[in-house]
């Protein structure tokens, strides 16, 4: 079952977060497939999620912090 | 039933990951490290609780969301976030992108690297109002399904839906008023430091 260009839209979310029923996933696909302005749009999407995940998810642990919580655990009572 | 003699092993590995979260909850390295070193106490205390096997890293970020509700954002000196009603569908593809001729082969990647700095895009995640930003978190960041989300944040799966539907609206509106203000300055020649005419 294809779908059309508002209906890739309105599930792009769902789509690239996995969460899309497989008969949705099949079918939105299918229209990127043939659909290159969808497809522009969904890689743009995923392409900015990427961006986020990579800045927010490397900041370095202080050593400070991995002491301090190792001493918290081993002092703390069970 | 989790064993608390492992605790240090099953855990640690799980730091990086929940300070970098507590960074963009808490805004500033001394409360990050505050909330990680509480999440970490808390969990320590009630591992008898985790069942061993399950969704440890679920497990963490639940008491990591827990303890930066009771306690650490009551703390914060910031003005109350704005929400910045409805923005519309692809708000930013229509804004950004959607010209790929005009790339001249740049890569989707390239563009944004230059639109925003790494800054900038913390800063539009941290502008997010709590109710945003922890789903935004979660799913974009932390790859958790909505149904982790869901848990973690203890409110239905439709909420987690239409909370990170329109978190992320609103966090591609902040990441276009960056790019904005970049091409802005790019185009007066007097502040451009290309400008070699």
């Amino acid at each position: 079952m294809a779908c059309n260009c508002d209906d890739a839209c309105r599930d792009l979310h769902l789509y690239l977060d996995g969460e899309a029923t497989v008969a949705v996933r099949t079918a939105i696909s299918a229209h990127l497939e043939c659909c290159p302005s969808c497809a522009d749009a969904f890689h743009f999407e995923a392409q900015v999620r990427l961006v986020v995940a990579r800045c927010c998810c490397e900041e370095p642990v202080p050593e400070s912090l991995r002491v301090r919580v190792l001493q918290a655990i081993y002092t703390a009572d069970p | 039933m989790a064993d608390q003699a492992t605790f240090a092993d099953d855990a640690l590995p799980l730091m990086p990951s929940l300070y970098s979260a507590a960074m963009r909850l808490t805004r500033n390295p001394a409360d990050a490290e505050d909330l990680v070193s509480e999440t970490y106490l808390r969990a320590y205390r009630s591992y008898g609780t985790f069942t061993a096997g399950t969704n440890l890293k679920a497990w963490m970020y639940r008491i990591l969301t827990n303890a930066y509700i009771s306690e650490y954002r009551r703390r914060q000196r910031r003005p109350a976030e704005t929400d910045l009603g409805d923005v519309e569908h692809l708000y930013l593809y229509r804004r950004l992108g959607g010209d790929t001729a005009a790339r001249l082969g740049r890569s989707v990647e390239d563009e944004l690297a230059e639109l925003f700095t790494e800054h900038e895009v913390k800063q539009a995640v941290e502008d997010l109002p709590d109710y945003y930003r922890l789903p935004v978190l979660l799913a974009d960041v932390e790859g958790f399904s909505y149904s982790e989300i869901a848990e973690i944040l203890d409110v239905p799966i439709g909420t987690v839906m239409s909370r990170l539907h329109r978190g992320r609206k609103q966090l591609h509106k902040r990441l276009y008023d960056f790019a904005a203000r970049y091409r802005l300055l790019a185009e007066q020649p007097e502040a451009g430091p290309d400008d070699r005419s």
